[in-house]
């Protein structure tokens, strides 16, 4: 019995960490979610604002000795303006269904933001640090990173208060009046071109302060926001396209069995079951755990 | 009066969750019958429309073609079979020309030792869209959407054309003009047709039969003569819209 | 009423045909003088082994931006993954000829072969649903292939790739020291894709493929089946990458993850049709010639000025201006002009 309860601890404890992780990559992908169910964009270059809000973390944090979770409200204003920008220049145009150009466009972005941050940051990753940083807790028999643990406490709340604001407030309902029927929504007096542009400078702040977060424990180069899109937009996707605590818990599912499969298998391959999850899911599920059926 | 079957409902439901867009409704349409569909706005039209061109499942009944259960074919393999379409949208595939746009059925449903080609300029002409055969449907009038879109649903193989509004949006002439040539259609080729309008004025003149679905069922199935003096169906309307039947 | 009308509708399209034949020859014209050029560039006195190289990488993206092409331009399928195809091709040559001395002529047929059945699986698995989805699956492929190859070290050779054994030049192993022989490979290869990209358009897949791309429901109405259409479009473009897959192995004699399975990679096999112009049997040719020009021009600038990844800047610049201004690319500009002319 206790030989299986040893047995069993690594498991146990690469599922917590899991959770942890998961949590933050619900946080990469709640922004996203909110930008395809409000206005059916795919944003690819969600990845590379959070990376930007990495940069803001190491910045406020190497140059102005800021903590990062200090740095918070303003990574979340500087990315909330960057988003509300694009939105105007780029993402308006492509508002309402998910074409091929829209993607490519926020490919196009992607690489451009991506190449600025290098001209700006250079390719050498850089850290934040962080007063949680190096810190361990021990939970029961379970050591956890306190960074960690303070980025799920963050992650779970902003998806709580994203939700309260897209249920309880005035915005939240001309928000869901626009994604419904954007004419229906205009007739009955709503500008949503504003309407979409503070719900995508919304979700542009949420990958801020994803990134800010994240940063705490896991160092940024230009290239992160590329290599975090793909998680966020599986975690979307078995979250349900659109669905805010959908993505949060998508995230967190993701988290879960990608460090189970590194504990169990082989940490060179830990993303390999998620993609083929992904596939299964488009297949059999498409609609996620969360989201509406839908065409 | 003793010809074959070509589409018959029977029992078709459809819900949406708790909604009930159709409730056990049944009807059939002999070959070479014009029968004219109707009710008022949110009376099931559409939804009837999409299950029996095959976009929907019905979540009861069955729909059959010349005696066959289609209720399960997908919506091309009974475009294949002769059952065609127009959409209440007009929905021409808008990067192809005129021509191109009637060659895409031309070329998948034109049995087989048919020159699709022939069948394209033969349709063209039939409809009178000869000289707006390389136009790009941006490029011409709504009536010639439209009946571009009655092409594509006819070319190669056509047993029942369902048109859906086809007439809403046109002017008095242009109405008149659609109507003689879907007549015309029927009287030279056999082509049986049902139309799908929720006003019954235009039909009147049209069909000689009219089905009148309400509140997701069958109220009333008649000549329009009939149909139009029918108590039940003037509460329908005149609960809806009042000179609807004038 | 009726006879008259028959006559014109017979009469009408002749007319219409002979500015198109004429554009058409002109059109041939055109492509035969581009190819002469080409042929004779490694005769030339003062054409180098570097400018050589460049034509043989212009070549590649445009043969690899052609396959791309007849997926994404005229069946409208957006793939974010077609380095997998890419790579496949690349890897299963290499594999083969380095581990078990099969020549490239046949290990080409063994990588269009895995490509066919990656596209097979992943098609049936997610050409039902939304675009979108199929978008991501097909990223999803390419980075699950990416990780494979990285962790299986001793058949692929892990984060360092793998590099041809050179045995000389050889015809039968395709190898050769400079890189003339794939000028003419390269050449064959977009004049044969350019002939099948025309072929689709002319075909009746190819009016399907369209009809798709423009409206799935009107295309099921008009007798589609939009699942098959999609799908042998698909595995159409999953061969004809992995086969140019197997000629870009050849002239590089190396691949690596990140080349054959990264972001950048993918950009750059969906630039030429964009560029050119989506859809068009012209397009990735044209476009395929500005993008490799563009990103030689941004090299030597990277160079110049000592920073590096100006090109990738260029090609995200490149890639919002099209599909913000120019969503037809170049050849949909030359079109607006003829029809303005006309």
């Amino acid at each position: 019995m206790s030989g299986l309860e040893t047995a069993m601890l690594p498991v146990m404890q690469a599922v917590l960490s899991g959770i942890l992780v998961g949590g933050v990559y619900g946080l990469l992908s709640i922004g996203l979610s909110l930008a395809f169910g409000v206005m059916r964009i795919v944003n690819f270059a969600h990845g590379d604002m959070v990376m930007y809000g990495m940069y803001v973390g190491v910045v406020g944090s190497t140059i102005l000795g800021i903590d990062p979770f200090l740095a918070l409200p303003a990574s979340f204003l500087l990315m909330a303006v960057l988003g509300a920008l694009q939105y105007r220049v780029v993402f308006r145009r492509f508002v309402g269904h998910t074409t091929l150009n829209q993607l490519l466009a926020a490919i196009g972005l992607g690489l451009a933001l991506q190449m600025v941050a290098q001209l700006i940051f250079g390719v050498d990753a850089r850290s934040a640090h962080s007063i949680f940083a190096g810190k361990y807790d021990l939970i029961g028999p379970f050591f956890l990173a306190r960074a960690q643990i303070v980025a799920f406490g963050v992650a779970g709340v902003a998806t709580i208060l994203v939700e309260l604001l897209l249920r309880k407030t005035q915005w939240g309902k001309a928000v869901r009046a626009v994604a419904d029927n954007i004419e229906a929504a205009e007739i009955v007096g709503l500008k949503s071109q504003t309407i979409n542009l503070t719900a995508f400078a919304l979700s542009c702040g949420l990958a801020g302060i994803a990134g800010t977060v994240l940063v705490t424990y896991y160092p940024t180069d230009p290239t992160k926001g590329f290599t975090l899109m793909p998680i966020a937009l599986i975690a979307t996707t078995i979250g349900g396209l659109g669905s805010i605590g959908g993505a949060f818990l998508g995230g967190i599912f993701c988290g879960v069995i990608q460090q189970t499969t590194a504990m169990l298998w082989n940490s060179a391959l830990q993303d390999v079951p998620l993609y083929v999850l992904l596939l299964v899911f488009i297949a059999f599920r498409p609609m996620g755990f969360f989201g509406r059926r839908s065409e | 009066m003793t010809a074959a079957v070509a589409l018959e409902v029977s029992n078709v439901a459809r819900h949406f969750g708790g909604l009930v867009a159709l409730r056990d409704v049944s009807f059939k349409v002999r070959e070479g019958e014009v029968m004219g569909l109707i009710g008022p706005n949110g009376a099931g039209k559409s939804t009837l429309f999409e299950i029996i061109s095959g976009n929907l499942a019905p979540s009861g009944g069955q729909v059959s073609f010349f005696g066959r259960d289609c209720t399960t074919d997908p919506a091309h393999v009974r475009r294949r079979a002769g059952l065609c379409r127009t959409f209440q949208k007009v929905r021409l595939f808008e990067s192809m020309s005129v021509s191109e746009n009637i060659a895409v059925s031309a070329r998948q449903c034109l049995p087989p030792g048919h020159d699709w080609r022939a069948e394209v300029v033969s349709i063209l002409a039939r409809l009178r869209l000869s000289g707006q055969a390389d136009r790009m449907p941006s490029e011409i009038t709504l009536a010639d959407r439209k009946k571009v879109e009655i092409g594509r649903a006819i070319a190669g193989f056509c047993r029942v054309l369902m048109l859906d509004e086809s007439l809403s949006g046109l002017t008095h002439e242009e109405a008149e003009e659609l109507i003689g040539e879907i007549l015309a259609l029927n009287r030279d080729t056999g082509i049986t047709v049902i139309v799908v309008e929720h006003v019954l004025s235009v039909l009147a003149a049209m069909v000689k039969r009219l089905v009148v679905l309400h509140n997701a069922t069958v109220i009333a199935d008649g000549a329009p003569g009939e149909v139009a003096h029918d108590p039940v169906v003037i509460e329908a309307y005149l609960g809806t819209k009042a000179n609807a039947l004038r | 009423m009726d006879a008259p009308a028959t006559e014109r509708g017979a009469s009408d399209p002749a007319a219409e045909r002979s500015p198109r034949r004429d554009r058409e020859r002109r059109a041939f014209i055109y492509g035969f003088v581009a190819i002469a050029v080409v042929a004779a560039l490694p005769t030339l006195p003062f054409v180098n082994d570097y400018l050589l190289a460049v034509v043989v990488r212009a070549l590649i993206f445009i043969a690899l931006g052609q396959a791309w092409n007849v997926v994404a331009g005229i069946g409208g399928l957006l793939s974010l993954g077609h380095g997998a195809f890419l790579g496949l091709g690349c890897y299963a040559t290499g594999i083969l000829f380095n581990d078990y001395g099969l020549p490239p002529w046949l290990g080409v047929w063994v990588g269009a072969l895995l490509s066919l059945a990656v596209a097979l699986v992943m098609g049936t698995m997610t050409l039902r649903m939304r675009g979108v989805f199929f978008a991501l699956a097909t990223i999803a492929v390419s980075l699950a292939l990416d990780q494979l190859a990285r962790h299986y070290v001793d058949l692929t050779g892990g984060d360092n790739g793998l590099a041809l054994k050179f045995l000389g030049d050889s015809l039968w192993f395709m190898q050769s020291r400079t890189p003339t022989p794939f000028v003419y490979a390269g050449l064959v290869f977009v004049i044969a894709y350019y002939w099948i990209t025309r072929w689709v358009l002319g075909s009746r897949l190819g009016l399907q493929m369209r009809a798709v791309r423009d409206d799935e429901v009107a295309a099921a109405a008009a007798g589609v089946g939009v699942f098959r259409t999609k799908l042998l479009g698909l595995l159409l473009s999953a061969v004809m990458t992995s086969v140019a897959g197997t000629l870009y192995m050849q002239s590089y004699q190396a691949i690596d993850p990140e080349t054959a399975f990264g972001l950048s990679q993918a950009i750059q096999l969906q630039l030429p049709a964009l560029i050119g112009g989506l859809g068009t049997a012209w397009g990735p040719i044209v476009g395929g010639a500005v993008m490799i020009f563009l990103s030689e021009a941004t090299n030597w600038g990277s160079t110049k000025l000592g920073v590096a990844g100006i090109d990738i800047l260029v090609y995200g610049l490149l890639l919002l201006a099209v599909v913000m201004y120019a969503p037809k690319g170049i050849m949909g500009l030359f079109a607006a002009r003829a029809r303005g002319g006309r």
